[in-house]
């Protein structure tokens, strides 16, 4: 049974999990908890798509976004039987794939200097269908620039949809703090994307007379 | 107040109006933007990042060796069974106790359900298999994989003969093992023939749970001397 391909797609901002069916899920889960590996391996057919974009996006590393996606599944194959079905499955991997992604970071942090960017191929893959496709493409690139906090915060919150009480908890930030980090991401990110499109500054269009709002 | 034809808000602020997060300040900023190009073209950037990013795809497909690296490592680390501390007790135990944990074996013969399957040798660690083509692991049941299980094997391996407890002990603790091995395949092949059969689900779990206590505290018992 080959891997399925899934198919990147547009997401409405939420924070529930993937395509899966709730049903279907718990059912795998109990299959799995009994020792049926294929269930297992359905499970993260399912959800692994969901963990590798978002650790691509956390790391700003394939091999770190890798060994984050491995932990994840570790994680979640030890701690299976505790996982209760009052919450979605999807959203339960989804917190364990952030934590796991958080603490390559801190690692990481240690180990190298500043992020590169990813090869073209990455992009590509990112890519969606429709409108404004460069922008999509030029911002995936333009978060490897970022510091791991603001790249962190701008994934989270304006990617995946987290409220920032949620991310308050989770990483240990005040509210403030945690918009300080966002306005610094979107600055830096819409710097980036000004002089990569434009070759020249932004500012000289917005002194351009435009029409009232 | 900033007087909104002259005096551009802070940053800020223009990122709380895109977020919704302004609040008595509201109508006085979003008045500046109306008036203001430099203002109304940053919070049509600020809008716009927010869109694009919002409507990011959330899926990558993960490189198809990830899996078997998981699956490897899910293997390698056997983390079904909790890790065991080993006793530094040099009391004597009573062969008492370690016979009354086999005497509890007894209870195994309930759960030898369903269909009759000629069983594998049982009480030895299965070879894992290769990962067959596709990226699903062709070992039905890589948790077979079991460290304290080694642990008490190696124990029984290696104190036949040397007379730290009798071998009756360590053909007792084999067989037992044998027939809670037995009776956990035997399980397992009638749930793999009916797959959402919950109950028999419940006893896969529960035979494997049992298994496990009954490694355990044969260890801790064994251990102890």
């Amino acid at each position: 049974m080959a891997m399925p391909r899934s198919t990147p797609v547009v997401n409405a901002p939420d924070a529930g999990g993937g395509f899966s069916d709730a049903d279907a899920d718990a059912q795998l889960v109990r299959r799995a908890v009994a020792g049926d590996q294929r269930a297992f391996a359905s499970l993260y057919a399912q959800h692994a798509p969901r963990v590798y974009a978002l650790c691509m996006r956390l790391c700003a590393d394939p091999h770190e976004a890798g060994e984050a996606t491995q932990d994840t599944f570790m994680r979640v194959w030890q701690r299976l039987a505790s996982f209760r079905n009052d919450s979605a499955f999807g959203s339960w991997v989804h917190r364990i794939a952030v934590n796991a992604a958080l603490e390559r970071q801190r690692a990481d942090r240690r180990r190298r200097a500043r992020v590169v960017s990813a090869a073209p191929l990455t992009l590509v893959a990112f890519a969606v269908t429709g409108e404004r496709l460069d922008e999509r493409l030029d911002l995936d690139a333009a978060l490897q620039h970022l510091a791991p906090l603001a790249r962190t915060v701008f994934v989270l919150r304006e990617i995946e949809g987290y409220p920032y009480a949620e991310l308050s908890e989770l990483l240990g930030l005040s509210q403030v703090a945690l918009r300080a980090q966002l306005s610094r991401a979107r600055a830096t990110i819409m710097q980036r994307l000004a002089k990569a499109s434009d070759g020249a500054p932004r500012e000289n269009r917005a002194q351009e007379r435009e029409p009232d709002a | 107040m900033s007087n909104p034809r002259t005096h551009h808000p802070a940053e800020g602020s223009l990122h709380a109006l895109v977020d919704g997060e302004l609040g008595a300040q509201r109508s006085a900023i979003e008045a500046h933007v109306a008036q203001c190009a430099l203002c109304a073209e940053q919070v049509r950037r600020l809008e716009l990042l927010r869109r694009t990013a919002a409507g990011l795809s959330r899926e990558l497909a993960p490189p198809e060796a990830l899996w078997e690296s998981v699956a490897a490592r899910i293997q390698r680390e056997a983390v079904t069974m909790p890790t065991l501390p080993v006793r530094n007790s040099r009391r004597a135990r009573h062969w008492l106790a370690a016979a009354s944990v086999l005497c509890a074996v007894g209870l195994v013969g309930a759960y030898a359900g369903g269909r009759d399957v000629t069983p594998r040798s049982g009480g030895t660690v299965e070879s894992v298999a290769a990962p067959g083509p596709g990226f699903a692991p062709t070992d039905p049941d890589f948790t077979a994989r079991d460290p304290l299980a080694d642990q008490l094997q190696r124990l029984l391996t290696s104190s036949s003969g040397s007379g730290v407890f009798p071998g009756s002990v360590a053909n007792d603790v084999a067989s037992n093992l044998r027939e809670f091995d037995q009776a956990l395949e035997r399980t397992q092949a009638a749930l793999a023939t009916d797959p959402n059969n919950v109950q028999l689900e419940a006893m896969v779990a529960r035979s494997r749970r049992h298994r496990a206590e009954f490694v355990s505290s044969t260890l801790a018992l064994l251990t102890g001397y």
